[in-house]
């Protein structure tokens, strides 16, 4: 059994986990994606004997892919501006029957990529997440700028705005700014107009006493409180500072079930989930990355061990309960093992093709 | 800048700090998995696969 990773070998979370696994005798291929070059050439082949190839990796039964972060298809940039269009569309369609292909190998796959589509739209979740049983901020997904004044008369509780999903503003001057949830009033809304430039999800805020963020391994999951003195409605601005300090806490049973539910529905094994715990204790499900980072969470408490729980979810099969992780997770270094190195030090800039979600403005 | 015409999501947005610029523009080296959520960065525009958390 080999682990195949569909992210760039210089991926931030990639590079650890690959050396990690590696040290413990495992074998790790990378393969960032569909391109011209031929390291990320690929082919599928219907000969009797099925067979993909990544680059240089062939895709065996038994293995484990782990979809962590596969990237735009690049075209070769010599084609002909007349069938650029045309090449683009040819190379989108065979990722995807590539991506899709995977999942119906004699493989184990991290999350299976048509799992990805769906639970990461965050209407899917909300509606999941209630569904099974966690509690759900009051929300409106809306362009329409008369819903949105409805909602935000019509809801007796403070009110947060946020995006579907992140983006990037790049100012000629110099700086960057991203998108970030923030606190909006019905008195401070911009003009009808202004709310049809792009939709929205406004939400019900939670006046919360700490933030969770809970790490889903097949049939378990972690929790961990995420303190930040500051108190910024999203964390991750002090996180970003470093001034967030991460707590190992007991999953609430009834949570846990639910979540592992939530989980089941969406189709997937593996994810990062946010919650807000408010100060009766409740814990409102706020969302969840099925590829979101998790390594920051050793950075931050190095008796997390989540990269050595990770890779002992990762190899082992599918359905291995909490204890054998555990049991397991000690063959693997550390993330602070992996700092000690000196590798992190090494890895080049990821660059990739693509600017779909930067904005340069004047 | 002038913020006509312009989204809320942008008016909403935040000015990143120097050291937080550095982990959304590709640098960062050793702080590079502290990036807590995956914003695209100015290399690594999000597309079909890596999607983001930050929003």
């Amino acid at each position: 059994m080999k682990i195949v990773v569909l992210a760039h070998a210089n991926d931030n979370h990639t590079a650890p986990i690959k050396w990690a696994a590696e040290q413990a005798g495992f074998k790790v291929a990378c393969w960032g994606g569909l391109s011209w070059k031929e390291q990320q050439q690929a082919s599928a082949s219907f000969n009797g004997g099925d067979s993909l190839t990544l680059g240089p990796h062939s895709v065996d039964p038994g293995d484990v892919v782990w979809v962590r972060r596969p990237q735009p298809s690049e075209i070769n940039p010599k084609v002909s501006e007349s069938d650029k269009a045309f090449a683009e569309g040819e190379y989108r369609w065979f990722y995807y029957a590539l991506v899709y292909l995977i999942e119906a190998l004699p493989v184990r796959v991290v999350n299976k990529y048509s799992a990805s589509r769906f639970i990461n739209n965050k209407s899917v979740q909300l509606l999941l997440a209630r569904k099974c049983g966690m509690h759900v901020p009051e929300t409106l997904m809306s362009n329409s700028p008369a819903e949105v004044r409805r909602f935000l008369q019509q809801s007796s509780n403070r009110t947060i705005c946020k995006a579907f999903f992140p983006h990037v503003w790049k100012k000629d001057s110099g700086g960057v700014a991203v998108t970030e949830t923030f606190e909006i009033k019905v008195n401070d809304l911009p003009s009808d107009e202004v709310l049809t430039y792009a939709p929205a999800i406004y939400q019900q805020m939670v006046v919360k006493k700490f933030d969770v963020r809970m790490v889903v391994l097949g049939t378990t999951v972690y929790s961990y409180a995420l303190h930040n003195p500051k108190g910024a409605l999203d964390w991750r601005q002090d996180a970003g500072q470093g001034l967030v300090e991460v707590e190992i806490i007991d999953t609430p049973p009834e949570v846990e079930q639910a979540m592992l539910a939530f989980a089941k529905a969406g189709g997937i094994t593996f994810g990062s989930a946010d919650f807000a715990i408010d100060n009766e204790g409740k814990w409102w499900f706020l969302e969840i990355n099925e590829q979101g980072q998790f390594l920051w969470l050793d950075q931050f408490n190095p008796k997390v061990n989540m990269q050595q729980k990770f890779l002992a979810f990762l190899t082992l099969p599918e359905g291995a309960p909490r204890q054998q992780i555990e049991e397991r997770q000690s063959i693997f270094p550390s993330m602070s093992d992996y700092d000690k190195t000196g590798l992190h030090e090494q890895l080049e800039p990821e660059v990739h093709a693509g600017a779909g979600f930067i904005s340069t403005e004047p | 800048m002038s913020n006509q015409y312009r989204v809320l999501g942008r008016i909403g947005a935040r000015d990143l700090t120097p050291e937080e610029e550095l982990l959304v523009t590709g640098g960062g080296g050793s702080k590079r998995t502290l990036t807590v959520c995956t914003s695209p960065n100015v290399t690594s525009a999000t597309l079909d696969g890596d999607l983001g958390e930050c929003a």
